[in-house]
């Protein structure tokens, strides 16, 4: 039995509060508030005390899958990326950019959020983009 | 196992040996004891572990007795400001249970407070005054004023001096020091066998 507490940061939000992983041989069982982080200060909200829960759920994407025939089935990332860029390259030539909208993630990091609207708007031509961090 | 702890600490140690939590006989208690300063930041007036074989005392060390642990000065006096100032406190309530994960109390598998027959599911703030009084009267002969959940509540309730008064009148109707000794039976559980006590 090996129990680790790691330092870390809480994946949801962009408030970015402190937490202590809680690991018992290689699996995040629980959270702890970080009291030494500066942003949260030992203080948490329901997402952040259950940030582990999602991590080792079975349900959970962990590979890219491509619909084929109405059904899911795994498949490598250059073959997905294709298919999306394929997909997308279509919409924009048969109904238009505006018919397209971008979803980002609170889970990602600012530099990729800016990224991403940097894809939506210089390369996809639209301003549809929003996410999830606007809490 | 070894384990460092402060008085109130250590008192809730004594507590959840009571209810089976840990066994007290492989225990062995490092207690280190508050300063004063310490002490008056918790309004604790027993800041000495009493239990523990190893002390390590931390002049100057706060004497027992020492600042009040009432509400005087915190609580407004009259019946009617003293809803209103629990509402306040209330309705700022995120419904995050951060209280209930950093109590070393709440221990219980299923939880009343996550249960949708008691709380109402995606309400916030939690209906007011039960969501904080089922888990104050779940504290009685529990709580030992760590102050674990008032340090990670985010709307910065007053949670500790919600149970201290509910162990305040523990101690007052049935002579209950929450902790104090490995004999003494908590009254709530004393309750299950009736008439056991008048």
């Amino acid at each position: 039995m090996r129990y680790q507490s790691v330092l870390t940061i809480c994946p949801f939000c962009g408030v970015g509060c402190g937490i202590h992983l809680q690991v018992m041989d290689g699996a995040a069982i629980g959270v702890l508030p970080a009291r030494s982080h500066p942003v949260s200060e030992g203080r948490l909200c329901a997402k952040g005390w259950n940030a582990h829960a999602f991590l080792h759920r079975p349900d959970r994407l962990t590979r890219p899958l491509a619909r084929e025939n109405g059904e899911l089935k795994e498949t490598s990332w250059g073959q997905a990326l294709d298919i999306v860029a394929d997909r997308l390259d279509k919409i924009r030539a048969g109904t238009g950019s505006d018919t397209i909208g971008v979803l980002s993630s609170a889970k990602c990091t600012n530099e990729e959020n800016y990224l991403l609207q940097k894809l939506a708007r210089g390369a996809l031509g639209t301003n549809n983009i929003d996410h999830c961090a606007r809490l | 196992l070894g384990t460092v702890c402060r008085a109130c600490e250590e008192r809730g140690l004594v507590e959840l040996a009571k209810r089976g939590q840990v066994d007290w006989d492989r225990l062995h208690l490092i207690g280190v004891e508050c300063t004063s300063e310490e002490a008056q930041i918790c309004r604790c007036s027993h800041p000495r572990p009493t239990h523990a074989p190893t002390v390590v005392d931390a002049p100057p060390s706060a004497p027992e007795g020492g600042p009040s642990e009432d509400s005087a000065g915190v609580l407004p006096e009259a019946v009617e400001d003293r809803l209103e100032f629990w509402r306040y406190w209330s309705e700022r309530c995120i419904k995050c249970y951060g209280c209930v994960y950093a109590c070393p109390q709440c221990f219980c598998p299923a939880c009343a407070l996550e249960s949708p027959l008691w709380v109402e599911r995606g309400r916030v703030p939690p209906p007011f005054p039960a969501f904080h009084l089922i888990k104050a009267i779940h504290m009685a002969g529990r709580c030992t004023s760590c102050r674990e959940c008032e340090l990670v509540c985010p709307a910065e309730i007053p949670l500790t001096l919600l149970y201290r008064m509910v162990g305040r009148d523990v101690e007052d109707l049935f002579g209950y020091g929450t902790g104090a000794s490995l004999e003494a039976v908590p009254p709530l559980l004393l309750a299950l066998e009736e008439g056991a006590r008048a």
